[in-house]
């Protein structure tokens, strides 16, 4: 078959190249899921701080309530009904921190006791009957640390599919 | 030639026209605009977001840097305050993320000591700036954006303490067991560092004002520490000695009663302090069987025993308007100095005088190196002490006695409370007052370190 020039086919083609009705709706498609994945991206940007934000109060709150009830630590497994526990404090971190649902582990949110030495050197927070303290002036913090995985609303290409967002404080307690 | 260029005008001038009512590649000019512009607003706000969130960590820096300045306070050791809150508002500054660079800036204002006890004292303000990056911000303009934030520690007194254990490192240095119920009105403090420092064990309950340890605080087994709305905590900084800095003078020369003195069942004897200096001193153990009556005075055991047996009794009954007894064990040292030992049963009923070098004690161990001495007061709902009892090396074991009208002070190297009677450890204002205690227990000694601003 031979298609003559001037026939209906390449009119059409010719034709279709030519018009511009719907060339707004094409743009605004392509300008749109820009748009739409920039939008989201800064949701994800401000969820993430937020939550950065939440967490920060979180550690704090946990750290002052470390301050009036600074909690037992390292209590022996015969008697571990410590009264001012560090349940209390990570009950007091969850609290603020709402968009924990439950209690994500120590691997994520942890309350420790930490001292030293004048010098910066870490010591033992304890002393036991018969051992010698190894400085005088010791210093102990307490330290409240929350950690979360935030995930991206939308997997963006080259940036994984979430960020590692970490909090801490440690407050001197004595 | 003309018509050329005419021309040329001609077509010119139509291209512009063309070009003017053209429409073609509008929107993604137009698109390309407001990406630009939504960017630079992205930008801002992320820009915002991170200046905001760096406030946030600087106000943790100069938070926590002011609670540890306000440490230096509460230690009060006699060195350089001033030198020691910097030392310690950086080290804490430091280990919150603090990074003495890039034009950071860390001042820590001292706030002079008003010698005041009572309500929120701030003693130190921490005030931070620091250079935080302008990432699109920096783009566009050329600046260094800080952020800055401040802080105010202070010390919070909040009440008094009126049982001490000073151990510093021993387990169980204030230990409750057995079948006790003690009612503590005012704070019981440990000093030990001890992972066992304050220990509730047994089926043992204890109700206090609040409690403070320097290491830990354990309840095991059925006991039962009532700390609803009280203020409790460990890894606390260790409380001051109440008596401490009392200088107490020697005992006499020369021996009252020398040898052993007994006072049989069934006999009453009242025993008079003639000496103008009001002292008198035992040579000798001590055994009371019977009704033995002191009057008012000071009473050294020098490195002699004083044991009160069960159905007998001691009193001073003429101890009143202040008068009062004080008993003082003495010696050379070592486990020369006697034990006092109060049975279960014994009627006991004694108060401090509150005037004179012993103002305010009832006993007084003299300190030694031997920390096994037996110092027992299970007198039981017949024991009435109204002063402190101070024994600074040895430990102390209590059991039952004293109303609620009373005034009770124990301040031991180590206290228990055993047995399985109901113990009241008071401080009433009025009978503090009477027996020589009312400084010791209006001064406010539990001091808990607090942000103030």
């Amino acid at each position: 078959m031979v298609v003559k020039s001037g026939s209906a086919v390449p009119r059409l083609l010719f034709g279709l190249l030519r018009r511009e009705e719907g060339n707004v709706l094409v743009d605004a498609a392509f300008a749109l899921v820009v748009l739409a994945l920039f939008l989201v991206g800064i949701a994800d940007l401000g969820l993430g701080y937020m939550r950065q934000m939440t967490m920060m109060n979180a550690v704090r709150a946990g750290s002052q309530l470390a301050l009036v009830r600074t909690p037992s630590m390292d209590v022996s497994a015969d008697s571990e009904e410590a009264v001012t526990s560090v349940s209390e404090i990570r009950a007091a971190v969850l609290e603020a921190a709402p968009f924990l649902e439950a209690d994500p582990g120590e691997d994520y949110l942890s309350v420790s006791m930490s001292c030293f030495c004048p010098d910066g050197s870490t010591t033992q927070c304890f002393v036991e009957s018969g051992t010698t303290p190894e400085c005088e002036d010791r210093r102990g913090f307490v330290n409240v640390s929350l950690t979360y995985e935030h995930e991206y609303i939308l997997p963006y290409p080259g940036l994984g599919e979430g960020l590692t967002l970490s909090a801490s404080n440690s407050v001197r307690v004595k | 030639m003309l018509g050329n260029i005419a021309s040329l005008g001609r077509k010119v001038r139509a291209g512009f026209e063309s070009f003017k009512r053209c429409q073609r590649g509008a929107v993604p000019a137009l698109m390309g605009f407001t990406i630009l512009g939504m960017m630079g607003f992205a930008g801002m706000g992320i820009d915002g977001a991170n200046w905001y969130a760096q406030k946030r960590v600087s106000q943790n820096i100069v938070d926590a840097a002011a609670v540890a300045g306000a440490h230096a306070a509460l230690k009060n050791d006699g060195g350089d305050e001033d030198a020691q809150m910097q030392e310690y508002a950086i080290s804490a500054a430091v280990q919150n993320g603090y990074q003495k660079s890039n034009g950071n800036t860390l001042t820590v204002n001292p706030i002079p000591d008003t010698g005041q006890i009572t309500g929120v004292i701030p003693r130190v303000e921490v005030v931070v700036v620091q250079n935080v990056p302008a990432y699109f911000a920096g783009i566009l303009i050329d600046f260094q954006p800080k952020v800055a934030a401040r802080a105010v520690g202070g010390i919070l007194y909040t009440g008094k303490v009126c049982v001490v254990g000073l151990d510093p490192d021993d387990a169980q240095t204030v230990h409750f067991t057995g079948n006790n119920v003690t009612n503590v009105s005012c704070g019981i403090a440990s000093n030990s560092e001890s992972s066992q420092s304050f220990v509730v064990a047994g089926n043992a309950t204890v109700d206090p004002g609040f409690v403070q340890a320097a290491g830990n605080i354990v309840v095991s087994g059925s006991g039962q520490l009532n700390t609803e709305d009280d203020l409790v905590a460990s890894n606390h900084p260790p409380a001051p000695d109440p008596f401490g800095d009392r200088v107490f003078p020697d005992p006499p020369a020369t021996c009252d009663i020398t040898g052993n003195f007994s006072v049989s069942p069934n006999t009453q004897v009242l025993l008079q302090v003639t000496n103008a200096s009001g002292f008198f001193k035992f040579c000798g153990d001590v055994s009371v069987r019977g009704d033995l009556d002191l009057t008012p005075g000071t009473y050294f055991f020098h490195e002699s025993d004083l044991t009160v047996n069960s159905q007998a009794s001691l009193t001073c009954s003429t101890c009143v308007g202040g008068a009062g007894v004080t008993l003082v064990f003495s010696g050379t040292g070592g486990n020369n100095i006697g034990d006092i030992i109060i049975n279960g049963g014994a009627t006991v009923d004694l108060r401090a005088p509150d005037s004179g070098d012993f103002a305010g004690l009832l006993v007084y161990k003299q300190p030694s190196n031997d920390e096994t001495g037996t110092n027992r007061f299970n007198g039981g709902s017949t024991m009435s002490l109204n002063g402190g009892i101070y024994i600074p090396s040895e430990p102390l074991e209590y059991s039952g006695g004293n109303g609620l009208a009373s005034c009770t002070v124990l301040v031991a190297r180590k206290v228990s409370f055993t047995g399985t009677t109901t113990t009241h450890i008071q401080t009433n204002e009025t009978v503090c007052n009477e027996v020589g205690l009312g400084d010791i227990t209006s001064e406010n000694q539990q001091r808990l370190v607090v942000l103030v601003e």
